[in-house]
C-alpha cells in the first residue's frame, strides 16, 4: 500500500466517485483515500455534474444505472464542459447489456463487481505517476 | 475513445458457469455441503456454543488457503490469545508452523475497537486488508463487536460496511461468534451466510452437527450433517439421503439373470435374481443366511466379478473359516484383490461415513456384487430413528443406480410367535425376500427356505428344505405339509 501522507493534500489526485448505492461510494473511499487519493462522492450523475464542476476531478469512476442522471449522460454532459474531453471516465455496471455503450465516450467500462485491486490498477493506468 | 474490458471472476469448475467463483475449503465433505464451495469474497458468519469447533473449522480452512498460496488474516477481538490458538491448533495434520507469519498474519483488532469503536475498527481492517491483500479474512470472537454496546443502527451499519468492504477486496470473511440459532439480528441477516455447529448426547456418545442456515449464490445441502474432530481436523459427512436427493438418480432395467450360487436354489426361482437387485435374507439367527450370502459372493469371484462384503458382527477370519467350512475357498479372492471384507462393529460410528466408504470402494473396484450381512448393524448406526428409512431408500436406491446386485441379511427372533409379517417399508427396499426358518419335520430340526417376493421372475412360494453340509446350501424337496414351523420352542 503506497501513502501519499507526506504529499500537501492539494497534490495528490482527486478522484469523483458516483453511484447511488452509497456502501460502494463509502468503502471505494475508504479504501482510495488508504492509497493516497483524495475522494468526493456524488449519488447521480446530476450530483456529480454540480461537484465536478466546482472541484474538478482527475479522474470520474461512475455507475450506469442510477436515478435522475444516469452515467452515460453524466459521461455525455461531462465531455460537453471545457477540457471535458480530457477528463478520464470509468463507467461500471453489473448490467452492460442494458446500456448501449458503443455511443459513450467513457475511456473504460468496467463490469461489476469491480474488485479493489483491479480498479486501483485501473486508476493508476489512467492517472500515471500518480500514487 | 472507451475500452471494453470485463472484471469476470473465474467461474467455478463443473456446473452452470457462475459469475461467483467458488473457494474450497479444504474440508472433506464441506464442499459438498456447500454446493462446491464458498461464494468467494463473500462474508460468512460461523456460529456455535463454546467447544463446537468453529475455531478449528475455520483455522483449517484458513490453512488449507494458506497452504495454497493465499495470504490469510486472522484477526481476534475477545478470544484467545494467538499464543494460545495457535498451540491448540498445533496439533492438528492441517497446522503448518512455516506459513505463521508469512502467509499466516495474526493481528489484533480489540485496541482499534475498545478505543474508537466500530469506526475504528473497520478503519483498521480496511488498512489491513489493503496492505496484506488477503484472500481470506477470520475474526474470532466476533461477538465482541455486539458487546461493544453499539445502537441496533450503528451495528447494522457497520455490518453493512464490512460486507461492502470485504467483497470489494474480494476478500472471503469469516466471523466468528458464540451464539446458537437463525437470530434476527443484524450479525446474521446482513451476512451472505450463516453456518451453525452444534452437538447433542445420544446416549453416552456425543453427536456433532453441522447446518447451513444460508447461503447466498450457493445450491447448498439443506439440513444437518455430521461431523467429527479428529487428528485430521473437522471431517464432515454429508447427509447421505441429502446427497442422494439432490443426485436424482434413476436406476436403470436389467433383464439379465445372475447366479445366486446355489444351483438347486437357481433351478427353483427360475436361474436366479435379476442383475442389480436386492435381495432381502430374512431369518433366524445361525439359519444360514450369511453362509447363502457367501454363496452368493463366491459366485460372483468365480465368474470374475469384484464383490464387498459389509459385515458388522462377524469379523472377516470368522467369515472365511465359515465359507472354508462349506467349501468355498475366499482367501485366494482377498489376497487377488476381488473380495475386500469392510467390517465394524456397530458401535459409535457414522452412517454416512460407512455409506461414503462403502460406495467409494464400489466405484474404485467395480464391485458389482455386494453383501451387507446384517441391516440391523445399519440401522444401529443411524443414530436419529426418523433418518432410517430414508437413509435405507437412498442407499438402496443408489446400489441399484449403481447395477450392484446385492444381498442383505436380517434377522428375525429365534422363536417367533406367528408367521413373520413383511414390513411394508421393507418390502419397498427390496425386488427380492427369501425367508429362512426353522421347521419341525418328523420330529427333527430342519432348516426351511420360501420365496415372498421375487421381480420379475415367475417363482413358487412353496417352502423347500434347506440343507446344510461340508459342500455347503442344497437345497432339497418340498416340505411336507405334516412339517410345522418351529413356534415359540415348541
Amino acid at each position: 500500500m503506497s501513502t501519499a501522507s507526506a504529499l500537501p493534500q492539494a497534490a495528490l489526485p482527486l478522484l469523483l466517485i458516483v453511484d447511488d448505492e452509497v456502501d460502494i461510494t463509502d468503502t471505494y473511499s475508504m479504501l482510495l483515500e488508504l492509497h493516497g487519493y483524495r475522494v468526493i462522492t456524488a449519488c447521480h450523475g446530476a450530483d456529480a455534474l454540480d461537484k465536478a464542476q466546482q472541484h474538478w476531478p482527475d479522474l470520474v469512476i461512475s455507475d450506469c444505472m442510477m436515478p435522475v442522471m444516469n452515467g452515460l449522460e453524466l459521461c455525455a454532459a461531462l465531455r460537453r464542459l471545457p477540457g471535458g474531453a480530457q477528463l478520464p471516465v470509468i463507467l461500471c455496471s453489473g448490467a452492460p447489456e442494458r446500456h448501449d455503450l458503443s455511443q459513450s465516450s467513457h475511456n473504460l467500462f468496467l463490469r461489476k463487481p469491480v474488485f479493489f485491486d483491479r480498479l486501483i490498477d485501473e486508476i493508476r493506468r489512467l492517472l500515471p505517476g500518480r500514487p | 475513445m472507451n475500452e471494453q474490458s470485463q472484471s469476470l471472476p473465474p467461474a467455478p469448475t463443473g456446473g452452470r458457469p457462475s459469475r461467483i467463483s467458488l473457494l474450497s475449503t479444504g474440508i472433506a465433505g464441506f464442499d459438498e455441503i456447500l454446493g462446491g464451495g464458498l461464494p468467494a469474497g463473500s462474508l460468512y458468519l460461523i456460529q456455535g456454543l463454546a467447544g463446537s469447533g468453529k475455531t478449528t473449522l475455520a483455522s483449517q480452512i484458513g490453512w488449507a488457503q494458506a497452504r495454497g498460496g493465499n495470504q490469510v488474516m486472522l484477526l481476534t477481538l475477545i478470544a484467545e490469545s494467538h499464543a494460545k490458538m495457535l498451540n491448540h491448533v498445533s496439533n492438528f495434520d492441517f497446522f503448518d508452523e512455516s506459513l505463521v507469519g508469512d502467509r499466516m498474519q495474526m493481528l489484533s483488532g480489540y485496541a482499534a475497537l475498545a478505543s474508537e469503536g466500530l469506526r475504528g475498527l473497520l478503519r483498521m481492517i480496511s488498512v489491513e486488508l489493503s496492505r496484506h491483500r488477503p484472500a481470506m479474512l477470520i475474526i474470532d470472537g466476533f461477538r465482541s463487536v455486539r458487546d461493544s454496546g453499539p445502537s441496533d443502527l450503528n451495528l447494522s451499519e457497520f455490518m453493512h460496511s464490512l460486507n461492502a468492504l470485504v467483497f470489494t477486496m474480494n476478500c472471503t470473511t469469516l466471523l466468528l461468534s458464540p451464539v446458537e440459532g437463525n437470530l434476527p439480528e443484524s450479525e446474521n441477516t446482513l451476512v451472505d451466510g450463516v453456518i451453525e455447529l452444534s452437538q447433542y448426547e445420544s446416549g453416552m456418545q456425543l453427536v456433532r452437527e453441522i447446518k447451513v442456515f444460508k447461503l447466498r449464490g450457493a445450491n447448498h445441502l439443506l439440513g444437518k450433517h455430521v461431523f467429527e474432530i479428529n487428528q485430521s481436523g473437522v471431517e464432515i459427512f454429508p447427509r447421505f439421503e441429502a446427497i442422494a436427493t439432490r443426485a436424482g438418480k434413476v436406476p436403470g432395467t436389467s433383464d439379465r439373470y445372475v447366479s445366486v450360487g446355489i444351483p438347486s436354489w437357481d433351478k427353483c426361482i427360475g436361474g436366479g435374481v435379476v442383475s442389480g437387485s436386492l435381495t432381502c435374507l430374512l431369518g433366524s439367527p445361525g439359519v444360514g443366511k450369511t453362509l447363502m450370502g457367501l454363496h452368493f459372493i463366491e459366485q460372483g469371484l468365480k465368474d470374475d466379478q469384484q464383490c464387498l462384503i459389509l459385515g458388522f458382527y462377524e469379523s472377516p477370519e470368522r467369515l472365511l473359516a465359515k465359507a472354508r467350512k462349506a467349501g468355498m475357498q475366499l482367501d485366494a479372492h482377498i489376497d487377488s484383490g476381488a473380495l475386500q471384507v469392510m467390517w465394524q462393529l456397530p458401535l459409535e460410528m457414522l452412517c454416512d461415513d460407512l455409506a461414503k466408504r462403502m460406495l467409494d470402494d464400489i466405484a474404485r473396484r467395480g464391485v458389482t456384487r455386494l453383501l451387507i450381512d446384517g441391516v440391523d448393524g445399519l440401522r444401529s448406526i443411524v443414530v436419529q430413528p426418523q433418518r432410517m428409512r430414508p437413509f435405507l431408500v437412498a442407499l438402496t436406491n443408489e446400489l441399484r443406480a449403481r447395477g450392484v446386485t446385492t444381498f442383505i441379511t436380517e434377522q428375525l427372533p429365534y422363536f417367533r410367535e406367528s408367521r413373520p409379517q413383511v414390513d411394508p417399508s421393507s418390502s419397498q427396499l427390496y425386488e427380492n425376500m427369501m425367508l429362512l426358518e426353522y421347521v419341525v419335520k418328523d420330529d427333527v430340526n430342519r432348516r426351511q427356505i420360501a420365496v415372498m417376493k421375487l421381480r420379475e421372475n415367475g417363482y413358487d412360494g412353496a417352502a423347500r428344505l434347506m440343507n446344510i453340509s461340508d459342500a455347503g446350501i442344497e437345497i432339497d424337496g418340498l416340505v411336507s405339509p405334516a412339517s410345522t414351523p418351529l413356534v415359540d420352542g415348541r
